[in-house]
């Protein structure tokens, strides 16, 4: 499909070289109740027409105000401090509401991430797509026609009948190809992305992306692609720059960046992301393990397994969430549960866990059944001790009313005889196990930090001394440097104690890592499981190569062209 | 280790009432209104010790007196002294704002925490009838029920407690269920919690603070429907001063430019109103946890 | 068209569900007047020293000697042949006096609503795209303020104002004016009534006989009116999809009207039902204030005389009312929202 003619750029075309976007030491200040917060320190950047930049960086790191500052789109309490920016050439930086509102869309676009919501929930999206043709200055008619050509061009199928469709009716992946379409429609000369695959799954993922990277290609666009995920801007840009802390600290093309990253922080960064050759010390190389390096337990032959799950099926009101799900885990081993979303894993782990009654189906949990104990009694079971959970968002699993010590003595009040100082030392105890500042223990959730709140968990998790620790996306809600020491951590203690992980994931790098053997779920059945090394090195089925090639990899010292190519072809 | 021997400090309060003190200096409107509502229930319990005249005693020769220096806010047509019916009031009006409240937060906040929590048909069909209720006109079921029950003034706390219920229950069904799914309950129940412990330890306290808001919001509220209520004939009964009732003789006068018969009890009405009204909102300030420091 | 259907359906589904409602209401009512003070034999009685037998005749007359489950079926055959009872003060049958007060009650609460509509949108809108400007804390301050002020002292204290202080408003009692005469009873609603007939000197009396009464009803729900459409305006304006269009460059008039209000103007819809069925019930003080002749002060007369049906029927009233109104928003909810349709 040829692309729909461009009208005329808004702005003068510059000379060549000159860059179509440039940031100079940018500062942005954000108003908040505790006084004014700078996000950005001096931010300089520049991007040519047709290049595509990766902005890279952590939580907080700035990368997307720095996107909307360029855009003008920051919200009323973000506010330019300093600095200029200039779009080809022109300076925008205090461009009038008027001015501004033809150079959005005309000049540069931009898709969000949460793509539903950032679509008018009341309008179809014909007519939104319509909205920005007619504010480009066609008129009824052509931009109704237009819509549908822009839909197609985003290759949605079925456009015509799309067009009447609200935003509701369509899939996250969908939604988001209505958004480049929408960003597109005003033929901008640059795209900036901000994390446009965050909550998609990781096919999803690589569809739209794809899809973005042609169209950039096509019609000869720049764009800045901003992203946590190292893996998904080496893949998708020629330019990275990484951000700390509201400054821009290194850039380069994804190779040599990451071949061999200058910075501190960039090191610490591509060290801590996970690849698929990455182990669990290169995560977090500078800091050595606390304890030394015990072989991973061993249970000794012909011993009955820690649990055994047959035929697990859970319905929800009718509709199969798992079916026939079979597995058993040995003392001391690491099981991974893979999959993207509606695959059921984490309705699995919640019914291991007798947090939820299974349809169907039988639990054994060292050769008793513990399937039959309906989840409303089982706190009162002698093996609720023995199976622990850590939650997958931090934040929400503690109680905001509970310091971080009443969150740990919680189940040891409940499930162990401990009081007074035994309590308090087991929980000391459990807190510097799980690498907690014992100065933290009388802080509030609302004043640790996610990796510290991950701390707590895990600590009331490992408090009483469980057999079986379930591990519920245990890290996904982290930056990947917290993450690294996470999953260290959590790989330390297991060595400890001997405890037998079920570790439930999206991420198969890191399952890779954790776990010795791994299932992979799809629409709630086993779809593939072995021993982790095999199925990760020669997957069996076509859906577990699809996901493994979906993951935007990025290996140091290795052409990027290489490691697409070894996705697919492993 | 120094941390071992001795046992943590348990803190929560200190910081709790730190940050309100930071609150209520960054927020004077706040400050105000709980200084007026304290104010309030100082007026309520002093009122005898308080009145320049005695509330009910009438003397024909001074009726019908536009505010003076005597009597600040007038007389009504029997010459009692308005400022003094008026403090005389505050008392009964007080009491029974909060008992009416008082009583419909201990009801609605189980009933409603229960439903929330435990879902299913019988959260279905109360949310029905709490449903039913709050969008049927209150004040005319505060009507019948008064006129069923009997003119009595227990009788309008009964009434405005029911016709409060449905809030509390809605409210603290909304609140119980947005976190019965959370992450820290799950973790409680796997820290050994049963359902009713989860409830009363851990959802509960979570949804207290919220509903302490919802109180201040309906103390309001209370006061008027029994002002409105008194207003019409129904409660409470002249001679006794009611903030109501002091409107109701006063509009009688209106037409003839008596206004200080209706503007006193009517600014009592109004700042006693507002106090809990911007109290309430204030509150909400404080126990939002994104403001926390 | 299958949105409309969708929403027919809803409709009707949303109809039959709430009958349930009413039947509870009905029952409830019942009970209720079986419990209140007061014997209507004893009223109805030629006088205070009627002998006990006239009194005994009268209550079988009644059928007030019947157990209630009885009575209780014969109440309910009786509503649904649209026998409501006879008033005793008035001798009327109540469905009559209902039907002839109707127009007075409705004509007062809609003007309001739409007089507060139509003050309180523009104002939250305005506070909402300038929060914390002047127009914003002015908009807030008059929230804070309207929530306390009760009608009835709003009523009277513009009665002080416009009739005694400067004699702009005619004597706030009734519909009209005692010297005028009232429209043909074509509609019941008098300036509908007198604009049909033609009467251009009768609708200015009967609107200026309407402003105060409407207006003090109007202030008491501008306040949750104003303070919704600020709250749900400024909730849509930082919303992810207005981001969006103005990433997109749309005309600020299309992003403010087309997708912040059409948004925002959804909780409103909500509020605004409440309101109505709010200011129902409100009715009962305002009619007092201003000897409005609607069914709430007629239902209000009967309470305090003991006479049983007329509050029957007027909680019935209220009740199908209500029903009505959330039929109403339901539909317009409906209409407004395409997600609603689908479910």
């Amino acid at each position: 499909m040829p692309a729909p003619p461009l009208p005329t750029p808004l702005l003068p075309t510059p000379p060549l070289a000159a860059p179509l976007l440039a940031l100079d030491d940018l500062r942005v200040t954000f108003a908040t109740r505790q006084g004014p917060v700078e996000a950005l320190r001096g931010v300089t950047l520049a991007v040519a027409p047709g290049e595509t930049l990766g902005l890279v960086g952590e939580s907080g790191s700035g990368k997307s105000v720095t996107a909307f500052a360029a855009a003008r789109l920051l919200d009323r309490a973000g506010r330019i401090a300093g600095g200029r920016i200039r779009f080809r050439g022109g300076d925008v930086t205090r461009l009038s509401a008027a001015d501004l509102r033809a150079a959005h869309g005309a000049a540069i676009g931009m898709i969000f991430q949460n793509p539903r919501a950032a679509l008018n929930p009341i309008r179809t999206v014909g007519r939104q797509l319509a909205d920005v043709l007619r504010a480009g200055g066609l008129s009824g008619a052509a931009a109704r026609r237009r819509a549908l050509e822009s839909l197609e061009a985003v290759r949605i199928r079925d456009a015509v009948r799309r067009l009447d469709a609200y935003p509701h009716e369509l899939s996250g992946g969908m939604c988001q190809r209505v958004m480049i379409a929408l960003a597109l429609a005003g033929a901008p000369a640059l795209l900036i992305a901000d994390e446009p695959t965050t909550g998609l799954d990781v096919t999803t993922q690589k569809t739209v992306m794809d899809l973005v990277a042609r169209l950039i290609a096509e019609r000869g666009m720049a764009m800045i692609l901003i992203t946590h995920d190292l893996g998904l801007a080496a893949q998708y840009c020629g330019r990275i720059a990484v951000m700390e802390a509201g400054r821009l600290v290194e850039e380069g093309a994804p190779d040599a960046l990451f071949a061999a990253p200058r910075h501190p922080y960039t090191r610490r960064l591509v060290a801590a992301s996970p690849t698929p050759t990455s182990t669990l010390d290169a995560l977090v190389p500078e800091a050595p393990r606390a304890v030394p390096l015990a072989p991973r337990p061993r249970p000794a032959p012909g011993t009955p397994p820690l649990l055994e799950v047959q035929g697990l099926g859970k319905r929800f009101a009718g509709a199969v969430a798992v079916e026939d799900v079979s597995f058993s885990l040995r003392e001391g081993e690491s099981l991974g549960l893979v999959g993207e979303s509606g695959s059921g894993k984490s309705t699995t782990s919640r019914m291991i866990c007798r947090l939820l009654d299974a349809s169907a189906g039988e639990i054994l949990f060292e050769g008793g059944s513990i399937g039959g104990i309906p989840a409303r009694d089982f706190h009162r079971s002698p093996h609720r001790r023995a199976i622990q959970i850590v939650f997958q968002d931090p934040t929400d699993s503690l109680n905001p009313r509970f310091s971080a010590f009443e969150s740990i003595a919680h189940p040891l009040r409940r499930l162990t005889d401990l009081r007074g100082a035994a309590l308090h030392g087991r929980v000391v105890e459990s807190a510097e196990r799980a690498g907690l500042g014992l100065g933290l223990l009388e802080r509030f959730p609302h004043q640790l930090s996610g990796g510290q709140k991950a701390r707590v968990g895990i600590a009331r998790a490992i408090a009483v001394r469980p057999r079986l620790l379930v591990l519920d996306e245990p890290t996904a809600a982290l930056d990947v440097s917290v993450q690294a020491g996470v999953l260290r951590l959590l790989d330390d203690l297991r060595r400890q104690d001997g405890l037998a992980f079920l570790f439930v994931s999206h991420d198969l790098n890191v399952v890779r890592m954790m776990c010795e053997r791994t299932i992979v779920l799809q629409g709630g059945r086993v779809v593939e499981a072995g021993p982790s090394a095999e199925l990760f090195r020669a997957p069996r089925t076509a859906y577990t190569r699809e996901l493994l090639a979906a993951i935007p990899h990025f290996r140091p010292g290795v052409p990027r062209e290489a490691v697409a190519g070894a996705g697919s072809v492993a | 280790m120094n941390v071992l021997s001795q046992p943590l400090a348990r803190p929560a309060r200190p910081s709790t009432l730190r940050h309100a003190a930071f609150v209520l200096r960054h927020n004077p409107v706040t400050a105000l209104a709980a200084a007026g509502a304290a104010g309030l229930c100082l007026v309520a319990l002093l009122s005898p010790w308080l009145v320049p005249y005695d509330p009910v005693a009438s003397d024909v020769s001074v009726a019908l007196q536009a505010p003076s220096a005597a009597h600040w806010a007038g007389t009504d047509q029997l010459g009692r002294d308005v400022l003094s019916r008026i403090i005389a009031a505050t008392r009964l009006d007080l009491a029974i704002a909060l008992s009416a409240v008082g009583l419909s937060f201990a009801a609605g906040a189980v009933v409603g925490a229960l439903c929330g929590y435990a879902g299913g048909r019988l959260d279905r069909v109360v949310g029905r009838v709490v449903d039913v209720l709050m969008a049927f006109p209150l004040f005319v079921l505060a009507m019948a029920l008064v006129a069923a029950l009997g003119n009595r003034v227990e009788n309008i706390v009964v009434a405005t407690a029911i016709i409060n219920l449905p809030f509390y229950v809605r409210f603290a069904r909304a609140e119980v269920n947005v976190r019965r799914d959370a992450g820290y309950v799950e973790a409680a129940r796997a820290g050994g919690e049963g359902h009713v412990g989860v409830v009363l330890r851990f959802l509960l306290p979570n949804v207290l603070p919220a509903m302490a808001v919802q109180i201040s919001l309906n103390l309001g509220w209370a006061i008027l429907n029994a002002a409105g209520l008194s207003f019409i004939g129904l409660g409470v009964r002249p001679p006794t001063p009611e903030w109501g009732i002091l409107v109701a003789e006063g509009a009688r006068f209106i037409t003839t430019g008596k206004w200080w018969l209706v503007a006193f009890p009517g600014l009592a009405l109004m700042l006693a109103v507002l106090c809990f009204n911007l109290l309430g909102d204030g509150l909400r300030d404080i126990l939002d946890p994104r403001m926390r420091t | 068209m299958s949105a409309v259907s969708g929403i027919a359906r809803r409709a009707g589904r949303r109809l039959l569900s709430s009958l349930p409602a009413l039947l509870g209401v009905l029952v409830l009512t019942f009970l209720l007047m079986r419990v209140l003070p007061g014997d209507p034999a004893v009223f109805f009685a030629s006088g205070p020293n009627a002998g006990q037998a006239e009194i005994e005749a009268i209550r079988h007359q009644m059928g007030l000697d019947r157990p209630v489950p009885e009575q209780l079926v014969r109440y309910l055959g009786d509503v649904a042949t649209g026998n409501l009872g006879r008033s005793m003060t008035t001798g009327q049958p109540v469905l009559a006096d209902l039907r002839q007060r109707l127009p007075a009650s409705l004509e007062l609460t809609v003007t309001a609503l739409v007089l507060a509509l139509a003050l309180a949108l523009p104002l939250g809108i305005a506070a909402a795209l300038r929060p914390g400007s002047a127009v914003d804390h002015a908009v807030r301050f008059l929230c804070a303020l309207g929530v306390c002020v009760p009608t009835f002292v709003s009523g009277l204290l513009l009665i002080y104002v416009f009739y005694y202080l400067l004699g702009l408003a005619p004597d706030p009692t009734g519909r009209i004016d005692v010297f005028a005469s009232s429209p043909p009873d074509i509609t019941g609603f008098y300036l509908v009534d007198f604009l049909l007939v033609g009467d251009l000197e009768g609708w200015r009396t009967a609107a200026g006989q309407l402003v105060l009464p409407a207006l003090t009803m109007a202030l008491f729900v501008l306040a949750p009116l104003a303070r919704i459409t600020r709250a749900s305006m400024l909730a849509v304006l930082g919303a992810d999809f207005v981001r969006t269009a103005r990433s997109l460059g749309l005309p600020r008039r299309r992003i403010v009207v087309t997708y912040a209000l059409r948004n925002a103007i959804l909780p409103v819809l909500t509020i605004a039902g409440i309101v109505f069925s709010t200011m129902l019930g409100a009715n009962v003080l305002v009619e007092k204030v201003f000897s409005w002749p609607g069914v709430a002060s007629y239902a209000l007369d009967a309470l305090l005389s003991s006479d049983y049906a007329p509050v029957q029927g007027f909680v019935l009233l209220m009740a199908s009312l209500f029903v009505l109104v959330n039929l109403t928003v339901d539909v317009l909810y409906g209409l407004a929202d395409p997600r609603i349709s689908v479910e």
